[in-house]
């Protein structure tokens, strides 16, 4: 409830910016939520384990769980949002040469040349 | 990005945000990891608790400040998003190494352990039952 408020008043700041931002934002959370997925799973699969550990009085064992887990995850988490970020970076070297302002700009060369 | 718009601004600047996500992803992943396993070992308040406050202040504050007061714009909401993570995960993580969940974990313990010796009795009661009937 807390994070939603939160992030209800950061994307009415991003709205303010105007519509470039607003869409930025969008695309890129669209983006993000995949890598979320990750994040989350790995998340889960702490809670049922340490939930089973603690239950079982393995206390000590679930402590050393949680530093392998967030070791692993982090490992994991730098992987994945590199990766996105990377492909985030090579489909828009292409774009921007097809992009509608690029493409008249290249249009527009011939003509002034002619 | 470019399977969403050729706009070539949003585009870059999704490419910008998508290098920010670098520090965002691994906070929140660390984050996750540390609160749910929190919750698991039976303390579940002190997360939340911590939560709301960096919610508040780091996460629409920090948004606000940096994005629109410093004129940082998109790149501002995005750090802001990142240091809430990264507060929360060490927040989070500090709890974790002085024990802080230990009591809560043992209380859990205890209590899972009474409820162990409570279930065989009413499972012996309800077949006891049926038996009669």
């Amino acid at each position: 409830m807390a994070w939603r408020a939160a992030y209800v008043f950061s994307v009415s700041v991003v709205g303010s910016m105007g519509t470039v931002a607003l869409a930025t934002h969008a695309y890129t959370m669209q983006l993000i939520l995949f890598i979320l997925l990750f994040a989350a799973t790995l998340g889960l699969a702490a809670e049922i384990m340490v939930g089973h550990l603690v239950g079982a009085g393995r206390l000590h064992q679930a402590d050393r769980l949680v530093r392998r887990l967030l070791g692993r995850g982090l490992l994991m988490a730098l992987g994945v949002s590199l990766v996105v970020a990377l492909a985030g970076r090579w489909p828009s070297a292409g774009r921007w040469a097809g992009s509608p302002p690029m493409r008249r700009s290249s249009l527009a060369a011939p003509c002034c040349c002619a | 990005m470019g399977w969403f718009t050729a706009d070539a601004q949003i585009i870059a600047g999704g490419a910008l945000l998508l290098c920010l996500t670098i520090a965002l992803e691994t906070s929140r992943t660390f984050n996750l990891v540390l609160v749910n396993a929190l919750r698991a070992a039976g303390d579940a308040r002190f997360p939340v608790q911590a939560g709301a406050v960096s919610f508040a202040l780091v996460m629409a504050g920090g948004s606000r400040l940096l994005g629109a007061h410093l004129g940082w714009g998109l790149v501002g909401v995005w750090v802001a998003y990142a240091a809430d993570e990264w507060v929360r995960g060490l927040i989070n993580w500090w709890r974790r190494s002085r024990l802080g969940w230990l009591p809560a974990a043992r209380q859990m313990h205890r209590r899972l352990r009474q409820s162990a010796v409570v279930l065989p009795i009413e499972i012996k009661r309800t077949s006891i039952r049926e038996n009669d009937s």
